[in-house]
């Protein structure tokens, strides 16, 4: 029997001319890791909380969904939330936000607690989740102090907890580092394998997940398709790959004979240059500077720690950054990159040693999340939040909208826009401003590949306008991309920097995968 | 906010621990009579040491002793009365009955605040939780939701005003601390309650609303013996309480203070309040084999 | 189940009527205590605090709140306690008053009052719990209360007012917790005394008054248009 059928299914949202989806027939049988891949804004999200009778967003529905076998979108099937809990579960995109209670165990028992489960039973499911999940050793700690992966982690576990049959999840690791990433999805895959739930999962990256998935299907306009899986073993031991580390190698065609995946690689960042450069000579008046050689910030030997008992985050880092460069910071979780962002922009002060900004004075900073920026009640609102202080026209907040393909959402609420968008809205925000240096705390986290390379685009022509760029991220596709120096921060040091394809190439661990450079190049 | 570190208490039903704090803290409260007061306050400090340690104890008496002086100096100052003079400041009279009672009223309140914080320290949320929990479900849950939430709150209102500071280039000048403070608490509130909407799903998606019971899953098991060391508690506290009223119906500070007198009554009182003292040398005894 | 629901109703109601009395009850004791000289003050109105606190506690409970009212009550308490820690630094500044008199107009005065209450119960496990905790319940869920109370009666029609009560609000909030000091722990009071106590607190009464409706002034609005929003979100579920 199949777990999850939809059967000739549409959706209209209320007030809306036209259906969402339309006509999707989607079968998903027992024991499958199935990925639902599609563009963003196809209505992924839409369909799975379709699936889920609590969750199911309000509009009319046409056609039928099947629960193993038992429609739930007529609307004389009421599925209790008892029932529904103990059959289907959701675990959505943000670790924070899905967390409910402040201790682990009562995160764990939360649910249980809702079912009006007795007292032993509760202790005995907890106990057993805690167990399959490895939570033991963190389950007195408050969850506030648990780091992005064990959130999402304890998420998980705490719907499992329930018993459900099968589990629905949208985009579960776009908010995680690739470490807690890969975590992730093994436990989805023992979850799957060992217990023999459903697993269900909408992303963007699909390509992380096809070692662990059974079926792929990719939502389109059209309707839903099934594609094949790509086992593809990733080349990233080939030996042939990087084994040349010639220093004297052009940076952007120098590969082309070692990795088939470079060439189209190369030509894709210089196109990206290419593209907007006949707009970067007309516009700014910092593009006339951009050829002098010098610093916009340095550090040298800069020693940093939060507090007297905690240990060093920065041990003697030195780092010089020349203006108009885009300078990618990457490193390991927790090494001290976003630390360091915030030293250059003189929110936090070094113990020893100095950093010196040149632009301190006019400088941006884009956080993690954009929310972090949001005031207005509309986006066109926000967009001439800081108009008057930092003195920019209408036609520019024009411009940047049209640039960012951001104008069509203009009288919305910011929250009502979708993460890519919020992401663009919070740049150009900032970049209205016209900075000098552009800080960027992890600007791709959660974004799909098209947003990534227009965000890249974007940048690329500031760049080439004068301003200096400095990111933080772990994407090093999106690094490979856009820098033109990239630091390696690890131990509270800068342990290399170098040009970007040198310094992928000399790499053997430290390096996007093809799979990552070929869903970054692949689309338009 | 001690979830983590281990007490003498561990080992019962948190009712037991509840049961004895809150006893002692009334009595303290409600008796005022110089001896009661004084054994309150060494019982107190003796059980915040054996709880919290010496160096806690200590610095949070740094701030308590000024206060004790305050409240010495302001009583006399202002309630003036009493018959034994001890001297005259221009309009104010000080008496030594006077005196006494600041004194007292000031070792009794230092007494509660040590009973206040050492209770804390024993009494974790989640043993509160615990207690509550299965009374006032929807409450409790609140609460845990509350302590869930304001650390995260806390951190995310530091990052606005890091990211708001380090925007140099939007041109702003420098607002007054309040204006600046308020339109971060906006950006925080609107941040916030957005991101309410998606946990009430997820809430909602876990059965929320679901049982007309919520039931409540506590980890402490209420055994024979927490039984039994309630109800010798109760009875021990039932004769301080007796004991404690007769010496204070019997003392008066105004006019003149009596003598007081060695007494039998006070020794239950003292064994009270010096319960966690013991059970920590106790343990210590165990410890150091 | 039908039974018990029936009965947790009435009681709902029963708790209901009981909230108005026993709110008043508080400061009546208080005056009381004063007028016959009440050698146990600090006990007696200790207890009566508690029991309106509980009284309350019990009227939300059985109302068997559903997640539109429960969720903007944990947000705001939670908002209003990282205000005052974040702002622990500076004694008379905190936004919390503040919060609870919007929290009252925009969800209505027993949401006010929580806020309020939990605020003050729950900032207290991170800032120390003391003979103080009900009373600051007691007198944030107050202002909550009557936030909520004086704008269903229009009493805000126009944004000034609100500052006004702002202000006269957080010297009612300061009244409340010296009053228990006042009237637990100054014996024999005099007038001279209780002068001396309730001017000690002033300086931190004017600061907190004037912090509290310069808040309003700048958050009320803002707060309010966005708060409604999220109100009519909540209301589509």
């Amino acid at each position: 029997m199949d777990a999850l059928t939809f059967d000739n299914f549409g959706f209209t949202y209320p007030k809306m001319p036209h259906s969402v989806l339309d006509h999707i027939g989607w079968h998903i049988p027992e024991g499958s890791f199935a990925l639902l891949g599609g563009a963003t804004g196809i209505g992924k999200t839409t369909l799975l909380r379709c699936a889920h009778p609590i969750l199911a967003p309000s509009g009319t529905m046409a056609g039928h969904i099947k629960v193993f076998g038992e429609d739930i979108a007529s609307p004389d099937q009421k599925w209790d939330a008892h029932r529904c809990a103990q059959t289907i579960a959701y675990v959505s995109q943000s670790p924070e936000t899905q967390i409910v209670c402040d201790t682990v165990w009562h995160e764990l028992a939360f649910g249980l607690e809702n079912l009006g489960i007795p007292q032993e039973a509760i202790r005995r499911r907890v106990a057993e989740i805690a167990h399959f999940f490895g939570i033991e050793s963190w389950f007195h700690r408050t969850t506030d102090e648990l780091s992005g992966g064990q959130k999402q982690l304890l998420n998980l576990a705490s719907v499992l907890v329930m018993q459900p049959r099968i589990l629905v999840l949208d985009e579960p690791t776009a908010q995680l580092d690739p470490v807690a990433s890969k975590n992730f999805l093994h436990a989805l895959f023992r979850i799957n394998r060992e217990l023999g739930i459903v697993v269900v999962v909408a992303t963007h990256e699909p390509y992380e997940m096809r070692a662990y998935a059974t079926d792929e299907y990719v939502l389109q306009p059209s309707g839903i398709e099934r594609v094949e899986i790509h086992r593809q073993v990733d080349s990233q031991f080939a030996p042939v790959a990087y084994a040349s580390t010639n220093p004297h190698v052009h940076p952007l065609t120098g590969h082309s004979t070692a990795h088939p995946d470079a060439s189209s690689f190369s030509t894709d960042r210089s196109n990206l240059t290419e593209e907007h450069a006949d707009s970067s000579a007309s516009a700014s008046p910092l593009s006339a500077t951009s050829s002098s050689k010098t610093n916009t910030l340095s550090c040298k030997n800069v020693w940093f720690r939060y507090d007297r008992s905690l240990p060093w985050v920065l041990k003697g880092f030195d780092l010089s950054i020349e203006q108009g460069t885009c300078h990618a910071i990457v490193g390991g979780n927790g090494c001290g990159k976003s630390t360091l962002l915030q030293l250059f922009a003189g929110t936090l002060k070094s113990e020893r040693g100095h950093v010196c900004n040149a632009a301190h004075d006019c400088q941006a900073f884009l956080p993690q999340n954009p929310k972090t920026l949001f005031l207005s009640d509309t986006v066109s609102e926000e967009l001439h939040a800081w108009q008057k202080d930092a003195g920019y026209s209408d036609d520019d907040v024009e411009q940047w909208m049209q640039r960012l393909a951001i104008q069509d959402i203009k009288d919305q609420h910011p929250y009502d826009t979708s993460g890519g968008q919020q992401q663009k809205i919070a740049l150009a925000k900032l970049l209205l401003t016209q900075p000098s240096l552009l800080l960027l705390d992890e600007p791709t986290k959660g974004l799909d590949a098209p947003t990534r390379r227009q965000l890249a685009q974007v940048l690329t022509t500031c760049r080439n306008n004068g301003m200096t760029i400095v990111l933080a991220t772990h994407d090093l596709a999106f690094a490979e991309l856009i820098a033109t120096q990239v630091t390696m921060v690890f131990d509270g040091e800068a342990t290399a920097t170098e040009p970007p394809a040198t310094f992928f190439a000399d790499s053997i661990f430290f390096r996007p995968s093809a799979a990552e450079r070929e869903a970054l190049n692949g689309c338009k | 906010m001690n979830n983590s570190g281990t007490t003498i208490f561990d080992s019962w039903h948190p009712f037991v621990p509840l049961a004895f704090f809150a006893s002692v803290i009334v009595l303290s409260m409600a008796v005022f009579q110089p001896v009661f007061i004084a054994i309150s306050f060494i019982g107190a400090l003796a059980s915040s040491i054996a709880i919290r340690g010496w160096k806690t104890t200590v610095k949070s008496l740094r701030w308590q002793l000024p206060l004790i002086v305050l409240i010495v100096l302001f009583n006399p100052l202002f309630s003036s009365l009493g018959s034994t003079v001890l001297f005259t400041v221009g309009p104010f009279t000080m008496y030594a009955e006077s005196l006494v009672y600041g004194i007292c009223m000031g070792v009794m309140l230092v007494s509660m605040l040590l009973w206040f914080v050492t209770a804390s320290s024993v009494l974790s949320s989640s043993k509160v939780m615990a207690l509550f929990g299965k009374r006032i479900p929807v409450l409790s849950l609140m609460m845990s939701m509350i302590a869930r939430l304001t650390p995260l709150y806390v951190r995310r209102g530091r990052e606005i005003s890091t990211v708001d500071s380090a925007c140099t280039a939007s041109g702003r000048k420098k607002a007054s601390v309040v204006a600046q403070a308020a339109k971060r608490s906006t950006v925080l509130m609107s941040w916030s309650m957005e991101d309410s909407l998606e946990t009430s799903d997820a809430m909602r998606a876990r059965g929320f609303g679901a049982s007309h019971t919520r039931t409540s899953y506590a980890r402490y098991r209420f055994r024979l013996r927490d039984g039994i060391v309630s109800v010798v508690l109760l009875v021990l506290v039932v004769c301080c309480a007796f004991l404690a009223w007769t010496a204070a119906s019997q003392y008066r500070f105004y006019p003149t203070m009596p003598m007081l007198r060695i007494w039998w009554g006070y020794i239950p009182y003292i064994v009270l309040v010096l319960i966690p003292t013991f059970l920590s040398i106790k343990e210590g005894i165990r410890w150091m084999r | 189940m039908a039974a018990s629901n029936t009965t947790a109703k009435s009681w709902a109601r029963i708790l209901c009527k009981l909230e108005v009395p026993l709110l008043i009850v508080v400061p009546l004791t208080l005056a009381l205590c004063v007028y016959f000289n009440v050698a146990q003050a600090a006990l007696l109105s200790l207890v009566v605090v508690i029991a309106a606190l509980v009284v309350c506690a019990a009227g939300f409970e059985t109302s068997r709140p559903a997640l539109r009212q429960i969720m903007p009550i944990v947000v705001l308490a939670a908002l209003a306690i990282a205000g005052r820690l974040l702002f622990a630094a500076i004694p008379d500044v905190q936004p919390v008053t503040a919060i609870c008199i919007i929290a009252g107009i925009v969800f209505g005065r027993r949401s006010g009052f929580m806020v309020g209450a939990l605020a003050a119960l729950v900032s207290n496990m991170f800032l120390g719990q003391g003979p103080w905790t009900p009373w600051q319940m007691y007198a944030w869920g107050l202002a909550g209360y009557l936030g909520g109370v004086l704008y269903q009666y229009g009493a805000f029609k126009r944004s000034w007012t609100i500052y006004v009560w702002g202000f006269v609000l957080s010297f009612l909030y300061g009244f409340i917790l010296d009053s228990f000091y006042v009237v637990g722990y100054v014996n024999p009071l005099t007038w001279q005394g209780a002068l001396a106590a309730y001017g000690a607190g002033a300086a931190f009464n004017i600061g907190h008054a004037i912090s509290t409706s310069l808040f309003l002034a700048l958050i009320y609005a803002p707060w309010k248009r966005k708060l409604e929003r999220i109100r009519r979100k909540y209301g589509e579920y």
